[in-house]
């Protein structure tokens, strides 16, 4: 009996020598797509920045090569091995400037520096909550939620940050109001969009911010609507903003501002909800998912609109059947040369994304597996 | 009836045991425990799987708190998020935290804003047994709520007991060590009467938390990638506990009556991510409750009625200046009164009738808050049969909750039925101490008020989530003089099926959840558990006892909520398919050592069984050396702890790192 009671002991001791306690980092995963190789392109290839749930560190960094359609998946450690816990935590906007990529990792509290050729390091920058990148005028602009405390210091303003890209320095701080989101750069002009919660559920502010470049100050507040997120212009001088809504009442939208004598102002508001868009050339394609309480479901819509006449377009841009396959679309790119687009599937948020490309003709042309919530894509020129 | 007296008494650590053993032949036999010394389960008296941890063996096993002891427990995985004042939760069998009951001195703990019970708040200085009963406790006299959980925690304090002449016992109790603790206890008993007695527990811990923590990888050619050292910080807490106990007993009966006040400010660790190595969380918690409890016996009839008042108050704090600023508080309050009612019809066969009625309600400064309100009932008939070799028990527990929202209608009420059925065998009568069990039990978990009503998050239209449990068992226990004086072994295999499971769903817009009844477990689990006694020179007077506990569980807990999902069939988040614990521990003439493993195989941190959600394997190992001295009257107590002696740097939750090798020691006074 004595004998028998040493067996789960014995196998215990067993199991725990098996306890590897050398970690390796984590391998980037490659797969090959003969489908996304395109031959005469004007792009290298596209990024994916994969947020990560919030806590997990798991933000990452996806690539595919457009020369022979092979997608790396995290290839940030296995570029930057020596980085200890690795790219960090919330990733929330990527850019590609010249031979560099920026990546603002929110939870990690800085804007990463990469080579945008080998996604090798090049910097860092702390920046509190950074939510979204730019660059205009040779500088860097970061937007911050967290930019200080109001006098009776209940409230937290958020701000703008410039940097140098040659010192990788904080060169100003411009306080904004709350929870200021993306940014456009048009002749010399900054606009930001401001989501504007301050108090939980309240959206005070709807406006787009409008920051003169030379002297780094705020020069207009731009009413437009509520829950500002994304901004980006056109060709034709407009700038398309989408606004959340207040989740109630207050439906998403998206808004075309134009330019009268000089200044920008709310021309159209599109009727149809937006969650993020992307201009390409004369079109709008948007997405929209909106939770519906009576379903217990989202509601998910792919619209389109004309970006010369700010007209609704009908019909969608991806066919119905292939609608199905996408659970909780998370972001969206155009290619401007062969005009597909890039869209992105989050899933839950806890488990590994998808991106698709989706052809002219509204199908799934390819598939592939990414990190966690996929959220944030760019195009990497030749 | 009210318990039966254990049929053995294991004549182990009897040095130890001397301070407490001759009070025993005075007691009513309800609440005493305290001769067994080292036993690894309760009596072959339970129909369902029970384990047990208690007076000696709790106090050398290095635990300093019910969290760390419940982890020698099979079948139970505890969700440690590191450090003194982490909030540590336990989930049994996988079916989840929220489906285990958590029970302190007979009368069930309750969270009606999260459900879940953190551990860390009781204290093992004043502990005298915790259980933990898969199922329910054999027992028929016991509120209704006790049918209900999938699993059930009963930690008992220790109740006063007064050698022959004695009015009063007294302990004091200083631990320091690791992490800047400071931690003593004061336990004293009054004999106030023949019939009355009353105990103060009261003790203060204080500690800065921090510890080194270290994060190394290699490169694939097995070179250094990074090797990261830092210091674990905002970990510090500062906490309070009082307990005041006062029990008597009368003619036909006996009556307790507790309060109960646990106040701490805390540092929340978080997470450590990328260039984040400090957080501003806090959080401050005063929790109080008063309960009492009275149990007559009238021929044949037996009553046992209880009443709780609980009122638990929790700041929450964000002052990261890097973060948005948080700064909410929650006040709950609990009002419990419950009849149990039991009859033996026959000496064969008892009944019994529960209700209990429950109210709770929580509010919350946040912004469009429902601050919900809660009248639980729960009516329970249960039957026990004793027919010789086979014992027989079953229950019906219905649960109806009616809830109500501010600002808003009323959900609609809720209601279900919970059977159980409990089979035990002995095939070989008295000949041979083997004993085959079988139970079957459903129950459920009501979505909390967090489900429920939490701004944006919540979803009023959630239903219960739902488990079904089957279990087969095998016992051997016999106790016997001689060499080996003691040996117990069991095997219990199950499977649950988990349904409705309450999960976080995205609401598709800029990561925004809400929840919903989507998730399906199904969980294959078997737990092994052996314990044995030896005794060398058993002829001695003083002999020395070695005694070994070994246990071994494997849980197989998949997700089959849908096919089309990426992790369908994947092993759920944090549950090892292996993990275990063996212990051993001797004495001899007021010496004792003990030493402690615990195994963990690896986990994924999310849904999908993939590379980049593998948690690798953990193992600790902890050792103590201690020994008693009595000095006049007195007897002072001195031991020395070596927790993780290996100095294994591992996370049981993704990025939030445990301790590596540290210490305490611990002085104790009892006269």
């Amino acid at each position: 009996m004595k004998k028998l009671s040493a067996i789960p002991m014995i196998a215990l001791l067993a199991l725990a020598s098996c306890s590897d306690d050398n970690e390796v980092t984590m391998p980037a995963d490659y797969t090959e797509v003969p489908e996304a190789a395109i031959k005469s392109s004007d792009y290298s290839g596209l990024y994916v920045l994969d947020e990560g749930n919030m806590g997990s560190n798991k933000c990452t960094l996806d690539y595919m090569r457009f020369s022979d359609g092979v997608f790396a998946r995290n290839i940030y450690p296995e570029r930057n091995p020596s980085q200890a816990l690795e790219l960090g935590d919330s990733g929330n906007d990527i850019l590609i400037s010249g031979n560099r990529m920026y990546l603002c990792i929110s939870g990690s509290n800085k804007l990463e520096v990469l080579d945008a050729r080998t996604a090798e390091r090049i910097g860092q920058v702390d920046i509190p909550n950074c939510r979204y990148v730019e660059t205009a005028g040779g500088n860097i602009y970061v937007t911050s939620y967290t930019g200080g405390y109001t006098i009776d210091t209940t409230q937290q303003f958020g701000a703008v940050y410039r940097i140098d890209p040659n010192t990788l320095t904080v060169t100003g701080k411009l306080p904004v109001t709350y929870w200021p989101e993306e940014m456009a750069a048009v002749d010399g002009k900054l606009y930001v969009a401001t989501s504007g919660t301050a108090v939980e559920g309240d959206y005070p502010d709807n406006n787009v911010l409008q920051i003169d470049l030379a002297s780094f100050t705020i020069e207009r507040e731009i009413p437009v609507g509520t829950n500002l997120h994304h901004i980006e212009a056109d060709t034709f001088g407009h700038l398309w903003v989408s606004g959340r809504g207040d989740y109630g009442a207050r439906p998403s939208r998206l808004y075309c501002l134009s330019k009268t004598a000089g200044e920008y102002s709310l021309d159209k508001t599109i009727e149809a909800a937006c969650s993020d868009f992307t201009v390409c050339g004369s079109t709008i394609y948007f997405y929209a998912a909106e939770w519906n309480y009576a379903t217990s479901s989202n509601t998910i819509t792919y619209s389109k609109a004309d970006a010369a006449t700010a007209a609704l377009l009908p019909g969608s841009y991806i066919a119905s059947s292939e609608q199905s396959k996408i659970d909780t679309p998370y972001a969206i790119l155009a290619n401007p040369q062969n005009s597909e687009i890039y869209l992105t599937d989050a899933r839950n948020y806890v488990s590994s994304g998808s991106l698709h490309c989706i052809g002219t003709d509204g199908m799934i042309r390819w598939s592939v597996t990414t990190g966690d919530i996929p959220g944030h894509l760019a195009l990497l020129k030749k | 009836m009210l318990r039966r007296k254990p049929t053995y008494i294991l004549t182990v650590l009897t040095a130890a045991a001397c301070s407490f053993a001759a009070a025993a032949e005075e007691r009513p036999d309800t609440t005493d425990l305290r001769e067994v010394v080292v036993v690894a389960h309760r009596p072959s008296d339970d129909v369902i799987p029970a384990q047990t941890l208690q007076g000696k063996e709790l106090e050398q096993m290095n635990s300093s708190s019910v969290a760390d002891a419940l982890r020698y427990f099979s079948g139970v995985q505890v969700k440690d998020y590191g450090g003194v004042g982490g909030i540590k939760t336990v989930n049994v069998r996988s079916m989840g935290t929220n489906h285990t009951g958590v029970s302190y001195d007979g009368i069930e703990l309750g969270n009606a804003q999260n459900g879940q019970i953190d551990l860390g708040q009781f204290s093992l200085d004043n502990m005298e047994s915790i259980s933990l009963h898969n199922g329910q406790k054999s027992s028929l006299l016991q509120p209704a709520r006790d049918f209900g959980s999938a699993a059930t925690i009963y930690m008992r304090s220790r109740s006063p007991r007064f050698a022959p002449g004695k009015a009063y016992n007294a302990r004091l109790t200083f631990r320091t060590g690791s992490f800047d603790l400071v931690n003593p206890s004061a336990l004293a008993e009054f004999r106030l009467g023949r019939h009355l007695n009353a105990s103060l527990s009261a003790e203060w811990i204080k500690s800065s938390g921090r510890y080194k923590f270290r994060y190394k990888r290699l490169a694939p050619d097995g070179t250094v990638a990074y090797d990261t050292t830092a210091v674990r910080k905002n970990g510090d807490i500062n906490a309070t506990r009082l307990e005041l106990g006062l029990n008597g007993d009368f003619a036909s009966g006996e009556w307790h009556f507790k309060a109960y006040n646990y106040n701490s400010e805390r540092g929340v660790p978080g997470a450590i991510v990328n260039n984040v190595w400090r957080r501003g969380e806090r959080i401050s918690d005063n929790n109080s409750f008063a309960q009492g409890r009275v149990i007559v016996g009238i021929g044949r009839f037996t009553s046992l009625n209880s009443i709780k008042y609980a009122f638990y108050r929790t700041h929450y704090v964000n002052n990261d200046d890097k973060q948005i600023k948080i700064d909410n508080r929650y006040r709950q309050n609990e009002l419990y009164i419950s009849t149990s009612n039991e009859y033996t019809v026959f000496p064969w066969w008892r009944v019994s009738l529960s209700y209990d009625l429950q109210w709770n309600r929580l509010k919350a400064d946040i912004y469009g808050f429902a601050q919900p309100d809660r009248l639980s009932s729960y009516l329970a008939a249960a039957t026990a049969m004793n027919l010789g070799t086979l014992k027989l028990q079953a229950s019906l527990l219905g649960t109806f909750i009616h809830d109500r929202v501010q600002g808003k209608k009323s959900p609609a009420d809720r209601k279900a039925f919970t059977p159980a059925i409990y089979l035990s065998w002995q095939p070989a009568g008295k000949k041979l101490p083997l004993s085959l069990r079988a139970f079957f039990k459903r129950s459920f978990r009501m979505p909390t008020f967090n489900d429920l009503y939490y701004t944006d998050v919540g979803n009023a239209s959630l239903d219960p989530e739902k488990v079904t449990q089957y279990n087969v068992g095998i016992v051997f226990d016999k106790t016997s003089g001689g060499f080996v004086s003691a040996i117990r072994l069991s095997a219990d295999g199950y499977i649950n099926r988990v349904k409705n499971k309450i999960v976080a769903y995205p609401k598709g817009q800029q990561f925004r959840w809400t929840m919903l009844n989507l998730g399906k477990v199904h969980i294959t689990g078997l737990d092994l558990s052996a314990a044995v006694t030896v005794t060398p020179a058993y002829w001695l007077s003083s002999p020395f006892d070695i005694t070994l506990r070994g246990q071994y569980t494997y849980q197989k807990a998949i997700d089959v909520t849908s096919p089309s999902d990426s992790y369908y069939r994947d092993q759920i988040p944090y549950m090892p398919l292996h993990s275990g614990s063996a212990v051993v521990n001797a004495g001899w003439n007021g010496w004792g050592i003990n030493y402690s493993f615990i195994y963990a195989g690896e986990r994924y941190s999310q849904q999908e069984n993939i590379i980049y959600n593998r948690m690798r394997p953990w193992h600790t190992s902890d050792i103590s050396l201690s020994r008693d001295q009595p000095i006049g009257k007195a007897i002072l107590r001195i031991q020395l702890e070596v927790n993780n002696i290996f100095n294994d740097y591992y996370d049981v939750i993704l990025n939030y790192p445990m301790p590596g090798r540290n210490w305490r020691i611990v002085f104790s006074a009892e006269i």
